[in-house]
């Protein structure tokens, strides 16, 4: 399956290292990442699409754990041709 | 006031009274600061042994310990523990210094990515990069380590921060105050219907409820159900060993009755328990017939391993007061009973030495009713969980996600100091021992009460064990047989210490070992043979357990 989400994150030191290492930990490959900072608030705007075998929850309540993300949204999830959408997580 | 005067202000506002560390380059400011400061330095004879020390001052409070190190080397000795923390849900703060913020990114002596280190294996981590984020992120690290599921943080403070000048006004450190979330009554009315339709329930509990502080609503919950109940080994405690619905143990060295009673539920209600390997076996096959109730405050244990009929995510003490209620299970209870009766752990005697499942009993039976056990790890570990009467999880410090050798001896130390009043005993193996025998010096220079006992079977026992069963018995690298005279070593460190001569009487050598007013050690030799029954094999199912020969 492949999965895409949006999460808004302080821009702490090693944020972003947080999200990667712990996609890749809880087995989930990076197909695709855009992140963009957001100088008024100190905030990272990523958006990301990945792939596994493994359900989307099993990622996204580790993400939820991370301190700093404030915000964390499923998109939509992608099964061989067929587009669904995910249920949201905030 | 300077960053690093601000540190020790920050760490006595927030009750901190015993800190364990050792000092190096970068973190000398802080030790500068703590000079007539009235904390209680511990200073440790290794990085790692500061850490488990505050470890298991931790584990047997509750409180948050705290360690303290210098950059590079210092930081990297403190991983194992911190590691460990963050397997069992430990709330640790540790503090490391960093070179000078303009060195960092230079290859500095002593300069590592301590940050980066320190990722996968804490709760969170800071790097504090001007002397205004000092104050939050102390105030930060606090909150983060206890609320919610504990765990460790650490704090990395260059050294140019710890001597800045605090500005006289500071922005008010903002806490964002996690609500706990607690069960729905959606979720509550479910697990009920689940409950009483339950012909065959089990209770599988674990450390989460220590975590909790719920132990008391635990056994209200247990002795109004009357259900039948299975530990976790961090979950040992949370029901005297000698209650009537205390199965035991159960998982890879459970007791046989504590398994095959899993494996025949119909419902099995996990509370704080996160279905590890060690306790599930394959995982496929683990209580095939069982629906499960899962309650747990961390929502990525929820269906992480396996998917529950119903979750209770949040607060587990909502959880546990909503099933508290009458059950009509009494000749599923008395099967369970009856099992456990006959099936329990399945020790084998070797007749040439004291067997360690004698010994661990008869030490269960002298030793103080409250007394804090610290593990090593390896086959010991397993026998303590087996044959030690542990009274509250509290008492029992053992490294169970983790399994680091060399835990048990510096985390009596915290233990010892966060519980003066408190007989603490540490049982190791022969391996384990050796892996922070240093900490003899700490022991030796507080005069800490300790009571140490080595059960040396001159092997890597639990190694030995699984090549004995799994690779054919081809032995490799598990001897230890020139381990050094034990009791020559703790006299080096005017620790007085004694063995356990093969026609000593027992009981008479443990009381006379357990009344010495200070530190002592007890070298117990044992049989290199003695294996930890029962035992399931890494990667099969619970009920192809296997007992030994004669078991």
């Amino acid at each position: 399956m492949i999965y895409s989400m949006h999460i808004e994150a302080n821009d702490n030191p090693a944020m972003l290292e947080r999200i990667l290492q712990t996609t890749r930990v809880r087995g989930f490959h990076i197909r695709h990442l855009d992140v963009r900072g957001h100088e008024s608030k100190e905030s990272l705007r990523i958006t990301m699409t990945v792939e596994s075998s493994r359900d989307q929850n099993r990622l996204i309540t580790q993400l939820h754990k991370i301190s700093g993300i404030m915000e964390l949204t499923a998109l939509h999830s992608i099964n061989g041709d067929n587009a669904e959408p995910a249920s949201a997580t905030a | 006031m300077n960053g690093a005067e601000y540190i020790i202000k920050a760490l006595k506002a927030q009750g901190i009274d015993t800190l364990f560390g050792y000092p190096g380059g970068c973190i000398m400011p802080v030790y500068d600061a703590l000079l007539g400061s009235g904390i209680n330095h511990i200073l440790c004879r290794h990085e790692q042994g500061a850490a488990f020390a505050a470890n298991g001052y931790a584990r047997s409070t509750g409180r948050v310990g705290v360690c303290l190190a210098t950059s590079g080397p210092g930081a990297t000795n403190l991983i194992t523990a911190i590691a460990d923390a963050q397997l069992d849900s430990v709330p640790l703060v540790a503090i490391t210094g960093q070179v000078p913020t303009g060195l960092i990114g230079t290859d500095a002596f002593q300069e590592l990515d301590v940050l980066g280190l320190s990722l996968s294996i804490t709760k969170h981590s800071y790097l504090v990069e001007h002397i205004e984020q000092l104050p939050q992120i102390i105030e930060q690290a606090f909150q983060l380590a206890t609320e919610g599921r504990p765990g460790p943080v650490l704090i990395d403070i260059p050294k140019d921060v710890q001597l800045a000048q605090i500005p006289e006004s500071l922005p008010e450190a903002r806490l964002d105050q996690q609500i706990a979330q607690t069960p729905n009554q959606e979720q509550i009315s479910q697990a009920l219907t689940m409950l009483r339709e339950s012909k065959q329930p089990i209770i599988y509990a674990g450390g989460g409820i220590t975590l909790a502080d719920a132990v008391d609503e635990f056994r209200a919950l247990v002795d109004t159900t009357q259900i039948p109940t299975v530990l976790t080994l961090k979950g040992l405690g949370n029901l005297p060993a000698n209650h009537p619905l205390n199965l035991g143990m159960l998982g890879m060295h459970g007791s046989v009755a504590a398994n095959n009673l899993v494996q025949q539920c119909d419902l099995l209600i996990a509370i704080g328990a996160r279905f590890d390997d060690r306790v599930t076996g394959r995982l496929a096959q683990f209580a095939p017939h069982a629906k499960v109730i899962h309650l747990d405050i961390d929502p990525a244990e929820i269906g992480k391993l396996r998917q529950p009929g119903c979750a209770l995510t949040g607060e587990i003490k909502t959880g546990m007061a909503a099933l508290t209620i009458e059950t009509h299970i009494a000749p599923w209870r008395e099967q369970c009973q009856a099992e456990q009766a006959v099936n329990g752990y399945a020790q084998t005697k070797d007749p040439s030495s004291a067997s360690a499942a004698e010994f661990l009993s008869a030490l269960g039976e002298l030793a103080e009713k409250d007394a804090i056990i610290s593990c090593d790890v390896g086959q010991h570990q397993m026998w303590v969980a087996q044959y030690y009467p542990i009274s509250h999880p509290r008492r029992h410090l053992s490294s169970g996600g983790l399994g680091a050798m060399g835990f048990g001896l510096p985390a009596a130390i915290g233990a010892q100091l966060a519980n003066p009043q408190s007989q603490v005993i540490s049982i190791s193996g022969d391996g384990s021992f050796m892996m922070n025998v240093q900490e003899l010096a700490t022991i030796s220079r507080y005069r800490l009460p300790i009571k140490m006992i080595i059960l040396d079977n001159q092997a890597l026992g639990m190694v030995r064990q699984q090549q004995e069963l799994c690779y054919a018995k081809r032995y490799s690298e598990i001897d230890l047989s020139d381990n050094p005279a034990f009791t020559a070593v703790a006299e080096a460190f005017d620790i007085p210490a004694a063995m356990l001569n093969e026609d000593a009487d027992l009981n008479k050598t443990l009381q006379a070992f357990l009344s010495i007013p200070g530190p002592a050690l007890l070298h117990v030799p044992i049989s290199t043979q003695e294996n930890v029954w029962p035992m399931v094999k890494p990667g099969d199912s619970n009920e192809q357990m296997i007992t030994g020969a004669s078991a």
